[in-house]
């Protein structure tokens, strides 16, 4: 049984992970369980923070839905689940352009939709970390690509970059789109033995974990014989070629493909292009 | 006669032409709008917001009598809106496949995929065949991911323990002194164990389950490099190789998965079995007519040419049989047809109609919709939510001007009747399809799919059990292909491609169901770019004629058998059931075209659907 050699649930202490999804595309949530080193339900098992006993909100994994899902969001906002790290997948939006309607809707209270940026409000004064999964919760993504009516923006940009959590931690940034399961579940894990007073938590300038992001990647195009495949100018960081993709199996540049730079602040616009496969003339 | 409700007619060629006089108003039509069901009984609002456990962002409005145990009224509500049609308008064609991708990350490779396909279409470029075989392979793969997924991550801990005994506390003592029928091949003795193995993060059948979606990703990853958002997907090919050692490592997975495409097929039947025996009214669960779409997926190696002119042909080689059945008849397996007939409307949608028609006619000189795709501009209009005016992101996609489903059962249903599908694994003829698969350590088996006398959610997730072991066999079949490639020296996985100006569409499917990118390329730019997906399809507000769409009218149909007499206490279970069963995905169902900018509107007169 997982995590049979933890101490007893009721022995530890409990900490949330409250995860909300705003305007992405779940990438990430798949991302994560497709872990494998740690899985993410050895995570929540117990199998790695000897002290803390996990409580996961999640919308994909919650078992209630509607008034009953909420309410645990509610609680959360209320303090009730204190202390809690909060999570944030995907962009968020400008939904003042949105007139009397709304680009996204978690429920709502009182008779009135609430937005993601309204959780997000409610959620991140409390947390005693925020966490900002993907590329579009940490630089905005693709919904943030020129174009754009929606006025998507990063968790950071809602929050302000002064901002701290009540454990003084800047937004955690993991961006990838979608980031490595691996990379998401190792980072709460680390986060976790961080808080308990473990380990000292090195972020970059970024605000990303320093030892998930310290490989430089080469922009190209895919492989083939016919496709241009000259030096670009651009670079991502990015530990995919050292690390595969899932189960050390697989990753973009192992079997070939293009790095697109999506784990970069400016992804899609400044890299898309400079991946895509041109003809040898 | 292929259309019934669309003035569209056919000339002794088989040529489709509009008859004099005749166009696509929508006065021309009056499909039946169901009579809305009218109870005695006090009614009150279930709103289902959010409706967890699917993929994406949705809410659901209802009005249910408890009295009766009846929904008077049903409303599925696409809760997000990002605008990616907006963002690829004007782009380089080329930058589609990596921002198309992003529409879904659940369904992380099958837009990539179905986009190259949209630009080899429009520049006629054929990938060579064991770049078909690659793609095939990473599709069967993701599949299988997919359907495990949603059969015990997503839908499966609706049939739980901890869901059971919650909502249904008698049918759950039922269930422990239930025998399993098929124990011997899942290994749980009485339905009691076999839902306690449901229980999230907890129960053996749900954590195998997540081992499971590994195994798929894995092989998608051996091929794609990375999922979701695939970083060797290209038109004309693929960006990666496909050698013996990948071959081989593919191989160990779909051998590894034998027996338990046997066990998730006997496990699925035995709960529908058990649900059906303890009450018949189960049966009328999510149930809705049996008008359904199928795009196929799976390709022929030497067969598939991306032109549109002959898209009937080389669709009829797919694996996985293209085809609409309406009304439980097969009516076309036709791509051409499959895409003539699709139209969006948005009268109760977020967005504001368009004006002017792009195309009159497909490239093959046959009369178009100016509610279809490749004419459509989508114009955002968020407002106030209202069940009378708007209330959802989603647009609602109309065949034949009637609400489709899609998915495993259509698939099965469609390639079942249209009886084209022969490999050595799998055999679908007169309305059944059978499956074999070989020993490993359980005997081989041969599971069947046989049509069904109802569509409703027990025979939607049966069918997608069934569908894991129709992808994995499907693997295998294309596995040996690639070797047969490999070992003739057939090695290349792509063709120099350019892209060119004009109107393309891919056809390929997400676990969900019917995929299609329509795509108008003018002056090397992306002129327009529609995406319509399963979800789309099914996640569909009311049409204009006031016919709900497939959620909603599942959800209409559906008896309240939740045990509960306390109207506080009530879960909405059954209308729940019906939901997840569809495999909802909304990342995918909204975005919009090229089209103009947002209109934000002004406070409007307040019928608020919130309230």
């Amino acid at each position: 049984m997982l995590g049979a050699n933890a101490p007893a649930a009721e022995a530890r202490s409990r900490i949330g992970v409250v995860w909300l999804s705003g305007g992405g595309c779940e990438g990430c949530t798949m991302s994560v369980l497709g872990a494998t080193s740690p899985r993410l339900e050895e995570l929540l098992a117990g199998a790695l923070s000897q002290t803390q006993q996990i409580e996961l909100v999640h919308p994909v994994l919650a078992l209630e839905a509607g008034e009953a899902y909420l309410a645990r969001l509610q609680a959360a906002a209320a303090g009730e689940l204190d202390p809690f790290i909060f999570v944030l997948e995907g962009s968020l939006f400008d939904e003042s352009r949105a007139g009397q309607g709304w680009f996204s809707r978690i429920g709502h209270s009182a008779g009135r939709a609430l937005s993601a940026s309204d959780w997000v409000a409610l959620l991140a004064p409390r947390a005693a970390a925020v966490v900002a999964v993907g590329t579009c919760a940490a630089w905005g993504g693709v919904p943030a690509a020129s174009g754009n009516v929606t006025g998507a923006h990063s968790l950071e940009e809602a929050l302000g970059s002064g901002f701290r959590s009540t454990q003084d931690l800047p937004v955690i940034k993991l961006p990838g789109c979608a980031p490595l399961g691996d990379t998401v579940v190792e980072a709460l894990a680390y986060l976790l033995l961080h808080m308990e007073g473990t380990v000292p938590l090195e972020l970059d300038e970024l605000g990303r974990p320093r030892w998930l992001y310290r490989s430089r990647v080469q922009v190209v195009p895919a492989h083939a014989n016919w496709v241009e495949r000259g030096q670009t100018a651009a670079e991502a960081d990015c530990d995919v070629p050292s690390r595969g993709w899932i189960n050390r199996i697989g990753g973009c540049a192992a079997v070939g493909g293009a790095c697109n730079g999506c784990t970069m602040p400016n992804f899609p616009d400044a890299f898309v292009r400079l991946a895509s496969p041109r003809l040898v003339r | 006669m292929c259309f019934e409700q669309l003035p569209i007619r056919f000339d002794e060629d088989g040529r489709a032409y509009l008859p004099e006089g005749a166009d696509f108003s929508l006065s021309a039509t009056q499909p039946d709008a169901p009579e809305r069901r009218v109870t005695s009984g006090p009614t009150r609002d279930l709103d289902i917001d959010p409706v967890t456990r699917v993929a994406g962002a949705l809410a659901f409005h209802t009005e249910i009598d408890l009295s009766e145990r009846v929904v008077v009224d049903a409303r599925s509500i696409a809760v997000m809106f990002r605008g990616y049609e907006l963002i690829l308008r004007g782009r380089d064609p080329l930058e589609a496949i990596d921002i198309s991708s992003r529409a879904c990350g659940v369904c992380g490779g099958v837009h990539s995929t179905c986009s190259a396909m949209a630009l080899e279409m429009i520049s006629g470029v054929r990938p060579p065949p064991l770049a078909i075989v690659a793609r095939n392979l990473a599709e069967a793969a993701e599949l299988l991911y997919d359907h495990c997924l949603h059969l015990f991550l997503l839908a499966g801990p609706d049939y739980s323990e901890a869901m059971v005994r919650r909502t249904t506390p008698l049918l759950w003592k039922r269930a422990e002194r239930t025998a399993a029928a098929r124990a011997s091949t899942h290994g749980f003795v009485t339905m009691g164990e076999l839902m306690t193995a449901m229980n999230p993060l907890r129960g053996q059948l749900y954590l195998e389950a997540l081992e499971v979606t590994r195994h798929g990703r894995e092989v998608v990853s051996l091929i794609y490099g990375k999922y979701p958002h695939p970083s060797a997907v290209m038109p004309a090919g693929l960006g990666t190789s496909l050698d013996h050692s990948a071959l081989n490592q593919i191989l160990a997975r779909i051998v590894r998965l034998f027996d338990y495409a046997k066990r998730v097929a006997a496990v699925w039947k035995d709960i529908v079995e058990f649900f059906y025996e303890a009450d018949p009214r189960y049966r009328e669960v999510g149930v809705r007519r049996a008008n359904m779409i199928s795009t196929g997926i799976w390709d022929d190696p030497e067969g598939y040419d991306p032109s549109y002119d002959g898209a009937r042909d080389w669709g009829r080689l797919r694996m996985s049989t293209p085809g609409v059945v309406l009304d439980g008849r097969l009516r076309t397996t036709d791509l051409r047809r499959i895409n003539l007939g699709i139209e969006e409307f948005v009268t109760h949608s977020f967005y504001d109609d368009w004006d002017g028609t792009r195309l009159v006619e497909d490239p093959s000189g046959e009369p178009l919709s100016p509610y279809h795709p490749w004419n459509k501009q989508t114009i955002p209009r968020p407002e106030a939510t209202s069940w009378r005016e708007r209330y959802s992101w989603s647009t609602a996609p109309r065949w034949d001007r009637e609400p489709m489903e899609s998915g495993p059962l259509a698939r099965h249903w469609v390639t079942a009747r249209a009886g084209l599908v022969e490999t050595d694994f799998v055999r679908a003829s007169g309305g059944r399809i059978d499956i074999a698969i070989p020993a490993h350590h359980l005997p081989a088996m041969t599971l069947t799919w046989e049509q069904p006398p109802v569509v409703n959610a027990f025979e939607r997730n049966l069918a997608r059990a069934l569908h894991v072991g129709y992808c994995l066999m499907t693997a295998y079949h294309f596995l040996l292909r690639g070797f047969d490639y490999l070992r003739s020296g057939e090695t290349a996985m792509s063709v120099p491609f350019e892209v060119a100006d004009g109107v393309g569409v891919g056809f390929w499917e997400a676990g969900r169901g019917a995929l299609t990118h329509h795509c108008v390329i003018e002056d090397g730019r992306l002129a327009n770019y529609q995406i319509l997906t399963p979800s789309t399809w099914m996640a569909s507000p009311a049409d204009p004629w006031e016919v709900p769409g497939p959620y909603e009218e599942a959800v209409l149909a559906t008896p309240l058998l939740e045990e509960t007499a306390d109207p506080d206490s009530f879960q909405g279970i059954d209308i729940l059931r019906a939901i997840r069963s569809f495999d909802p995905c909304l990342p995918c169902a909204v975005h919009l075209t090229a089209g103009g900018s947002v209109k934000v509107l002004d406070a409007t007169t307040c019928r608020c659907g919130d309230d």
